[in-house]
């Protein structure tokens, strides 16, 4: 907004009425027939003040409505400090391969310790940031949407621990399979899902994106405006843990050629500057994955990808997100806020102020008008 | 219809109509006024004889007398726009009637002159029987004249070129220009008296006379000329003597060409008492 707006400038020309008002409202006043107007009654007229008071207070008035409809705007400029709000979304794999037990004397699973890995990340991070909670296996469910609420999302991955046998537990183990980017995708929208009403995505604006994620890779990525003007991305961080094989795609599901590819999805993550971490248990990660992950010549990397031996601890597991966490340290930041102040209530109260004002000094009595 | 006021009209002057009436003419003539003891000429009555002055003086003289005449009363009556401004024009009808009658009772001439800016309707005068209901007949149908202005002049110069002597009352409001009466003391019969004896009365309503007690301001619009005013009401004593000063300024006009004038203002009571004592005023003046 530039310093100075009107919102109906053309309301201006109601102005070049006050003359022809006035004129009109002089002569159609009502007068008192009188014999004779000589000159000996000349002197005898009030002040010029007390003469025409109530057209000044009728002009000011009309001067006002005209400025309330005009409704002139000034910005106002605010700075204010602020720490980063981070988003983040936790996906975790619960595949077969996570249930496996740590060792034969222990009835913890794998599973059990990357939730304790979770949990120990949920404490680290402050009050503010929003966390999401998406468990996958050959599907991909959301455990939680975005939250500050740390007590729910410790009750939500309580649900998968091993020995509550949730339901969602015993749903995502049926499954199997390791099915990374549809769980990557699901992050995503509830990222999406989470813009402001006026620029949410169309149905036909996802489906287009989803298109280019089943697509091969290389494909022109076509993002809609809405989402460019937004700056989604900024702040937001998908962690995903995983113990299968990072591919671009299952090979199970090639043929029925519906699931995005992964490769997509994290040009797709590139180009939205959403950073993307990836905890490969067993290092598996595809060369693709791999350099789809290494930064381009200039640019900042996406993310980092951290292998770990498939018999990892609860310490190191810790010690990965307590890295994630320096890596997505909340950043103080500076907001410059531009806001629009309109003056119309002022003007409407400047007039009705003035008819007070009119109506008042006709009541006094060298002020009143027969 | 009776009238609503008795006046006693008296000429100033000794009128100059020839009819005999019940006033003493100017010239000598039959009557019962005396004039004067002349030296007795051959074919004069032997009942003029003044025989006292015979015994006296041993010569015949003969007493001469001034003739009987009466006076021609015409009516100016201002019809002008601010004469409609209140109850002015049905005084000035019901003053007009009543001198009329009373003019007309004793067989002097009355005839009636409207007027505004020019003249706006003239009845001849007559001593004939229906005058009477003729002059009140012309002043039921007169009504306010829209015209600009209020103009005095043109009624005079009328009436100087028409009769040659009257008793001229004027009926008006003086809201407006009174212009020169040059001609009205041209026409003078004689060094002695005016052939047009004029009087003037001042009509005004009482607001006009004196503001209403009110304080604030009043818009105003001349009733002739259309201009607007806005009056401080505050201002009451101001006011009045501003009307008082330009009503004196305006007799003093008038007087200046022998014009006797009278303020009567409407709804008060004295109307018949102010003109009767305008008319004895004036003939004390003469004494």
């Amino acid at each position: 907004m530039p310093d100075m707006e009107l919102e109906y400038p053309l309301a201006l020309l109601a102005f070049l009425l006050l003359p022809l008002i006035l004129r009109l409202r002089q002569r159609t006043r009502s007068m008192l027939p009188f014999p004779s107007i000589g000159i000996h009654l000349r002197g005898l007229q009030p002040g010029w003040w007390k003469r025409n008071y109530d057209s000044l207070v009728f002009a000011a008035v009309f001067i006002c409505l005209i400025l309330a409809l005009v409704n002139p705007g000034y910005a106002r400029r605010s700075v204010e400090q602020y720490i980063e709000s981070k988003w983040i979304i936790l996906t975790l794999d619960l595949s077969g391969s996570m249930r496996r037990q740590v060792d034969r004397f222990s009835r913890l699973t794998v599973g059990d310790i990357a939730l304790d890995g979770l949990e120990s990340f949920v404490d680290l991070r402050r009050e503010g940031d929003y966390i999401g909670l998406v468990a996958f296996s050959s599907f991909a469910r959301l455990l939680a949407p975005l939250t500050s609420d740390r007590a729910l999302l410790k009750r939500k991955l309580d649900l998968v621990r091993s020995q509550n046998r949730s339901r969602i537990y015993r749903e995502l183990g049926a499954g199997g399979g390791t099915n990374a980017s549809e769980a990557v995708w699901l992050a995503l929208s509830v990222f999406f899902s989470m813009l402001p009403e006026e620029r949410r995505l169309t149905t036909g604006e996802i489906d287009g994106l989803r298109q280019f994620l089943l697509g091969e890779p290389g494909t022109l990525l076509d993002i809609p405006l809405k989402l460019r003007q937004t700056g989604l991305g900024t702040g937001m961080a998908v962690i995903l843990f995983t113990d299968g094989r990072i591919e671009p795609r299952l090979r199970a599901h090639v043929r029925r050629g519906q699931l995005p590819n992964l490769v997509n999805i994290i040009a797709l993550m590139k180009a939205l500057d959403i950073r993307f971490y990836i905890i490969a248990i067993g290092g598996q990660v595809d060369e693709a994955v791999a350099e789809a992950m290494s930064p381009i010549a200039g640019q900042p990397p996406i993310g980092r990808i951290f292998p770990l031996a498939k018999g990892f601890d609860r310490e190191q597991i810790q010690q990965v997100y307590r890295e994630i966490d320096t890596l997505e340290a909340n950043r103080n930041l500076i907001r410059a806020t531009v806001r629009p102040r309109w003056t119309r209530p002022w003007f409407i109260a400047a007039a009705l102020g003035l008819i007070l004002a009119g109506m008042g000094l006709r009541t006094l009595p060298g002020y009143r008008k027969y | 219809m009776k009238p609503r006021y008795r006046f006693n009209i008296q000429p100033k002057y000794p009128p100059h109509q020839p009819l005999a009436g019940d006033w003493a003419g100017v010239e000598k003539g039959t009557g019962y006024e005396f004039w004067g003891l002349r030296k007795y000429l051959p074919g004069d009555s032997f009942r003029h004889i003044d025989w006292k002055a015979r015994a006296r003086s041993g010569k015949l003289y003969v007493r001469e007398f001034l003739r009987d005449s009466a006076y021609t009363l015409m009516l100016l009556v201002d019809v002008s726009a601010s004469m409609g401004y209140g109850r002015k024009l049905p005084l000035a009808r019901d003053i007009a009637a009543s001198l009329a009658y009373s003019a007309l009772q004793n067989s002097n001439p009355c005839g009636l002159l409207l007027f505004a800016d020019r003249v706006i309707d003239y009845q001849a005068p007559s001593a004939a029987a229906r005058q009477y209901q003729r002059l009140l007949g012309m002043l039921q149908r007169s009504r306010p004249v829209n015209c600009r202005e209020t103009r005095l002049q043109p009624a005079i110069e009328h009436l100087t070129t028409l009769l040659p002597a009257c008793l001229g009352i004027i009926l008006s409001d003086f809201h407006g220009q009174i212009g020169s009466l040059t001609g009205l003391l041209n026409a003078a019969a004689s060094d002695r008296s005016p052939a047009h004896e004029m009087l003037a009365l001042h009509l005004l309503e009482k607001a006009e006379w004196q503001l209403p007690r009110l304080s604030g301001q009043v818009p105003l619009q001349d009733l002739e000329t259309g201009e607007d005013l806005t009056l401080d009401l505050a201002q009451q004593q101001r006011y009045q003597v501003a009307v008082r000063r330009w009503r004196q300024h305006l007799v003093r006009q008038l007087a200046g060409a022998g014009i006797d004038s009278t303020v009567i203002i409407a709804d008060r009571d004295n109307v018949q008492e102010k003109i009767n004592a305008l008319f004895a005023r004036r003939l004390a003046a003469r004494v």
